[in-house]
């Protein structure tokens, strides 16, 4: 039994989450409130470390290692609240990667690979498509602004356009976390080449549990400091972390983390290995997951008294990012009611 | 990750279960055999243990020479789970073997472990743990049994409550006050006691369920032997959390509490007023919110296995597992029941097939919440030993115990 990540990916997770921190510290997620501007440092030492070329096959400038790497730096960028368009590395990369046509491939993984490119993707749109052109308007995209490429659905087919085509409008719309733009984007008769797979269940299985790899890493960071901050803060002539009222909230959010981490990391052994199992185990890590963070937003708020409602305070950055990550990817009441679903037709995991 | 067994692990596997096959009674169904009374319950389980001592699956990691299987906590879990799965008596020696004996090898003497432990792995003696008072639960080091020593003696005169199996074990480990002008924790002792001496008298307790399973020990002028002593006197509290601290290694013990399987099982089969059971939105709901808590602490579980392969030893984020099941079964339980409508005030049996476990969770589910750690201490361990959060400022730890308790 050896239900972990390996030495090297536990050393790659630690060296992750050091140099995010540098590159984004929490400093940078309070400005970017204000700015909403990406942070491209960040992005770039992602592409310097191999993450975003890791879920790309060689041939297309990708270096292979497939979904680990990709889990592991979720994590740091949810530790962090880092501000990157996470939409191209989750889901858009791993779409172009199984269902795009080989010319599509060779058109845009070497830039996802190398970070010069960004995409963004909104398979559930429901376009026109006459002639391989789009016309319609999809909103909110996630990491839209700025994607130089667009994967959407028209014709219930996937398409990919070009962002640089005249023919398409984006506008920023007005995100309650700035550090995950969203924009409104319109096509008016846009040329657009058609996917040959349609197959995207597999990438979105992939983008959820990333994102439930960077909810688990959101959470614990706003534990850490709630941690910090009931040791430190007296009421009453003690630390307040000596009451049980902090001490059991504390507790339940340890233990929601706890659990949300083990099904993220099965559904990653899942999602690397090609099991059978992962549409339940993603559905898994993605309900588990949102209830810790969302939780663990909360309450380390309430921990931290009405200094957690101040700007000042770091509180509102992870209850901005819990609120923008519960909402990606269809609420959590859908993915429990699937989970459910699954369980209820008598679907197991292969573990 | 790899979720294979070690080779070696592999092996032990298959050959504890081609032992299994070959000698385990019955293949376990839906919920447990009931035992018609403790006579026969506790003759099966002296029956089932003979034969596991013999084969070497009495108590797997504790040492040869004593008995034991002399393999690892690994295999004893591996054991548990393949033996999970026949209907074999459960219940009257997980304590002396999971707690009492390994307090015994840590604490005892060379004379205490030759004269008892053997015999306890063999089923020959059973053991109970008499640590609970009526006055001390949680706060265990406000317990008022005392023990004084009268020449080579020590006399123990008192109450214990919640000892469960006592009105079948041979031997306990007893926790009393020896010096009640010491602090409150100074000031106490673990000793064996016979169960048979003159002066214990056990009165089983009736339970909300109806069970007899807990009993109180009442101790009046109990001689113990000096040499029956396992701590130095005053060292007794040391003495209980390394016994508590054995407890953790009862990993993925199955505490027979229903889960998200059972819901899933019975509200399929269900119909209600509105229709099938398992095409409610919110029966849909908690079976979903059910199965993330249980299928999360298998995989937790699994984590333990890992580091415990890494010779890593199980910590207080065990604490995790008996906080979150409990207060589900309850849960579910409730959740069962009312889709019963006023059929689900009528007792387990008159419901039909799998009804008694639902009622089962529905009863016990309140006393697992409590027993072993309440659920408030629970949240205490993790949020003082897991997170590091200060321990709460009490005023009963260093005045002497007797002005403490006036």
């Amino acid at each position: 039994m050896e239900f972990d990540f390996s030495e090297d990916y536990r050393l790659l997770a630690d060296q992750l989450r050091r140099a995010l921190e540098e590159a984004a510290p929490l400093e940078a997620a309070r400005k970017t409130v204000d700015t909403g501007q990406i942070n491209v440092t960040a992005w770039e030492l992602l592409g310097e470390m191999g993450i975003l070329a890791s879920g790309i096959s060689t041939d297309f400038g990708g270096n292979g290692l497939g979904p680990l790497p990709v889990c592991l730096a979720a994590e740091a960028i949810g530790w962090s609240v880092a501000a990157i368009p996470t939409a191209s590395l989750y889901h858009a990369t791993p779409l172009i990667q199984s269902c795009g046509s080989p010319e599509q491939q060779d058109r845009w993984l070497p830039a996802l690979a190398s970070g010069s490119a960004t995409a963004c993707v909104a398979t559930d749109s429901a376009l026109a498509v006459e002639d391989d052109h789009i016309t319609g308007v999809i909103s909110p995209v996630s990491g839209g602004t700025g994607a130089s490429v667009a994967i959407v659905r028209a014709n219930n087919q996937l398409w990919l356009v070009d962002m640089a085509e005249n023919a398409v409008e984006q506008e920023a719309l007005e995100s309650r976390d700035p550090g995950r733009q969203l924009c409104r984007i319109t096509f008016r008769n846009t040329p657009a080449t058609r996917m040959t797979g349609d197959d995207a269940d597999l990438a979105l299985n992939h983008a959820v549990v990333c994102v439930a790899f960077e909810q688990i890493g959101g959470a614990s960071r706003a534990l850490n400091g709630a941690i910090d901050y009931s040791r430190e803060r007296r009421a009453f002539g003690q630390t307040i972390g000596s009451y049980q009222a902090i001490k059991h909230k504390l507790a339940d959010i340890w233990t929601k983390i706890e659990i949300a981490r083990a099904h993220a990391m099965y559904a990653a052994w899942s999602l690397g290995t090609g099991a059978v199992d992962l549409p339940l185990a993603a559905a898994a890590a993605r309900a588990s997951a949102t209830e810790a963070y969302l939780f663990a937003a909360q309450e380390t708020l309430q921990v931290h008294g009405g200094y957690g409602f101040t700007f000042e305070s770091d509180s509102h950055l992870f209850y901005r990012r819990a609120r923008a990550l519960a909402a990606c990817y269809g609420p959590a009441v859908e993915w429990r009611s699937r989970l459910a679903a699954r369980l209820i037709a008598g679907e197991t995991t292969k573990h | 990750m790899d979720f294979a067994d070690s080779p070696i692990d592999a092996q032990f596997r298959a050959q504890a279960r081609e032992w299994l096959a070959a000698h385990a009674p019955v293949t376990r169904g839906r919920g447990r055999v009931a035992w018609p009374d403790d006579a026969t319950l506790v003759a099966a389980a002296r029956e089932w243990q003979s034969k596991k001592a013999a084969a070497g699956y009495a108590a797997i990691a504790l040492p040869r020479e004593y008995g034991g299987g002399g393999g690892t906590t690994t295999q004893q879990i591996i054991f548990r789970q393949e033996e999970e799965r026949y209907d074999v008596p459960f219940g009257v020696y997980e304590i002396g073997l999971g707690m009492c004996v390994p307090t015994l090898l840590a604490l005892g003497s060379d004379k205490v472990k030759e004269r008892f432990v053997a015999r306890a792995i063999s089923g020959a003696e059973i053991w109970c743990q008499l640590f609970s008072e009526p006055a001390a639960g949680s706060d265990l080091a406000a317990l008022r049994t005392k023990a004084v020593k009268t020449g080579e003696n020590w006399l123990v005169d008192g109450q214990k409550v919640w000892t469960t199996g006592a009105q079948f074990s041979d031997y306990g480990l007893l926790l009393a006050r020896t010096d009640s002008s010491a602090t409150k924790h100074a000031g106490l002792t673990l000793f064996i006691i016979d169960m048979r001496a003159p002066g214990v008298e056990v009165r089983p307790i009736r339970q909300l369920d109806g069970g007899v399973e807990f009993n109180e020990v009442f101790l009046s002028g109990v001689m113990i032997p000096d040499e029956f002593r396992l701590t130095v006197p005053g060292g007794g509290w040391a003495g209980a959390m390394t016994t508590l601290m054995f407890e953790r290694l009862n990993v993925g013990a199955n505490i027979g509490l229903i889960d998200s399987s059972t819901l899933i099982d019975i509200s399929r089969r269900l119909e209600t007023s509105t229709g099938r059971a398992s095409d409610d939105p919110h029966v849909r709901d908690i079976i979903a919110q059910a199965y993330l808590n249980d299928r999360g602490l298998k995989l937790l579980t699994y984590r333990t296995l890992t580091n415990l392969g890494r010779g890593q030893l199980p910590g207080p984020e065990q604490s995790i597992t008996k906080l979150v099941i409990a207060s589900q079964a309850q849960l579910i339980a409730n959740l069962l029941l009312d889709l019963r409508g006023q059929e689900g005030a009528l007792v387990g049996s008159a419901l039909g097939d799998g009804w008694e476990a639902v009622e089962r969770s529905w009863s016990f589910g309140a006393a697992m919440r409590i027993a072993g750690g309440t659920d408030e201490i629970l949240r205490n361990v993790i949020a003082e030993r897991v997170l590091g959060l200060p321990a709460a400022k009490r005023d009963d730890t260093t005045r002497p115990f007797n002005e403490d308790a006036a």
